[in-house]
């Protein structure tokens, strides 16, 4: 994983704990969803990034190690 | 004359980032189906209004705005992320600036943001401000996305390798950086709680109006019309395999009509509480404006030059031309209507809808179908569309629908606005606002019909494509090779 991978990761990340706080002290319902929804995007976006750095990583390996 | 420039060029191989560009052509694709559908449901509500049976997030309020903002964000939008990025980076010759991670953000983020806005206009949370309807909290994501956005773009045209900015760049330069001060001004809000959505405009009466039609307008100048504007200088070379017609006339045309467009928004706030001086200097910049918008449909047209018959073979350029008509037309008839006279007639009217009907399916839809005909091929490295007989079909259709649209809403807007004004010979009003309303209900279901033919166009260029891209070609294009002369070349 590269440095520009980890910055956009940690910052899509903190705006996910923004939304769970958002979320945890909502007001009305719209709050709420957002909240909730920009959590849950963080996650799914942080966890398709490190998915596709540990593709690139094995991809890289079994370039480096063709028989394993 | 763009292939004996290229040759002259150090040719390079350049790792473009096409996958972003992918994802916002098929997002592009997909919300226009959106945004043509809920046209149709909300049409159908205006013939028949008991169709929303009573169900409040299928109230006519509260899907108008769903359908605005998926045409123009969403579909508009996408359609423009993915046509800038392309154009920046075959014309700088550079990779997109920043990680592909950001890239994908930008992506991800704003099909996030638009769900989110959908959903929170059918819930029933609206600023009640045309065109900017999101809450403050949704405002803050788009400008957080949308300054990320204009780092990567200036940052690609900071990194270029060819010493000129291709003027195209430059249309889509002042869209991105006119839509985030619009947005920054027009959406400043107080929150009633940071942990509610309820924010109230920190502008109040008339200023709030004068702000918001700034903002309105200029929604219209810079994000319909500029930005597409750059899709056109360099979609409309590439697929006439012409250099733009006076290179000089589009930067004229660029510079005339950012600093013109900027002044025109009070003609949407004749006979109110603005000032007269305003209205007028709205009036007045409005109908300065037909000149720079001309010079540019001239010079769009005129690119075809000796490249006319290339509209019998290739339906995909009829879009793009018809498209530059059709933006030629509505920038006659947006000035004329901020006349303030023929205004007295056609505000409020359905004139009004149809005139910015013809902008957006005429002019922002079909140069979004002949840039998006052109990149598909490209981007998945096919020698042709699948089947141009279908894009023949489509362009058909979509033009009929766009006619029934506008020339119904003429009708019916014309109708309106002479039976409001109509008086006895007593001098009361002859007729009441209710039956203005029966006599605009046949016109109301030609419009409808005019919208699913639009729709079915739409539906022909989904299945086209899909087509396109599950075929592979027996002879493969190659990939990308650098450009970046004034002529638009690959």
């Amino acid at each position: 994983m590269n440095w520009g991978d980890i910055t956009v990761g940690v910052f899509v990340g903190v705006l996910g704990l923004v939304g769970l706080v958002l979320a945890g002290g909502a007001l009305d319902q719209e709050i709420y969803l957002f909240g909730l929804g920009l959590f849950a995007f963080a996650v799914v976006f942080d966890w398709g990034l490190m998915l596709k750095a540990i593709r690139r990583a094995e991809a890289a390996r079994a370039r480096t190690h063709p028989h394993g | 004359m763009a292939e004996a420039a290229e040759v002259a060029l150090p040719r390079g191989v350049i790792s473009y980032n096409e996958e972003v560009i992918k994802k916002f052509t098929i997002a592009a694709m997909f919300w226009a189906i959106v945004a043509f559908l809920v046209g149709i449901v909300i049409a159908s509500e205006l013939c028949w209004p008991e169709l929303s049976s009573g169900i409040p997030f299928l109230n006519f309020g509260r899907l108008r705005p769903v359908h605005t903002s998926a045409a123009i964000f969403a579909f508009g939008g996408n359609a423009l992320f993915a046509t800038s990025f392309y154009v920046v980076q075959r014309t700088c010759r550079a990779r997109l600036a920043g990680p592909d991670a950001l890239h994908d953000f930008i992506f991800w983020g704003y099909q996030f943001f638009i769900v989110m806005a959908a959903l929170s206009y059918v819930m029933g949370y609206s600023r009640s401000q045309e065109y900017s309807e999101p809450e403050w909290h949704l405002s803050v994501f788009l400008v957080v996305l949308w300054v990320i956005y204009a780092g990567v773009f200036i940052g690609t045209l900071l990194k270029r390798a060819e010493p000129h900015i291709y003027v195209a760049n430059w249309f889509y330069l002042a869209y991105i950086l006119t839509v985030a001060v619009l947005v920054l001004v027009n959406n400043a809000a107080l929150p009633v709680s940071p942990f509610a959505a309820k924010g109230y405009v920190v502008y109040s009466g008339v200023q709030n109006a004068m702000v918001q039609w700034w903002y309105g307008h200029n929604a219209v100048g810079f994000f319909l019309t500029a930005a597409f504007l750059g899709m056109m200088y360099y979609f409309v070379p590439k697929q006439a395999g012409r250099p733009v017609y006076s290179y000089r006339l589009s930067v004229v045309h660029f510079w005339s009509l950012i600093f013109m467009y900027m002044w025109a928004g009070p003609h949407h706030l004749h006979y109110t509480a603005l000032p007269d001086w305003a209205q007028t200097l709205g009036m007045a910049f409005s109908i300065m404006l037909w000149m720079p918008s001309w010079g540019g449909m001239i010079n769009g047209l005129m690119t075809l030059s000796g490249a006319w018959d290339k509209l019998r073979t290739d339906p995909a350029l009829r879009f793009s031309v018809t498209a530059v008509g059709f933006y030629g037309m509505a920038t006659f008839e947006g000035p004329m209507m901020s006349i303030r006279e023929v205004n007295s007639l056609a505000h409020y009217t359905d004139w009004v809808i149809g005139h910015v009907h013809s902008g957006a399916l005429g002019w922002v839809a079909f140069i979004s179908f002949g840039a998006i005909y052109y990149l598909v091929p490209a981007l998945w490295r096919r020698s042709g569309l699948w089947s141009t007989r279908l894009v023949a079909w489509h362009y058909w259709v979509a033009t009929l629908g766009i006619v029934f649209y506008i020339t119904s809403m003429w009708v019916a807007g014309i109708m309106q606005g002479l039976m409001w004004r109509a008086y006895d010979q007593f001098g009361f009003l002859q007729y009441s606002f209710a039956e203005s309303v029966e006599a605009v209900h046949p016109y109301y279901i030609i419009r409808l019909l005019g919208g699913v033919l639009f729709l079915a166009g739409g539906l022909i260029m989904v299945f086209n494509l899909i087509q396109t891209v599950r075929h592979p070609s027996p002879e493969r294009r190659e990939s990308a090779v650098p450009a970046g002369v004034a002529v638009a070349g690959e």
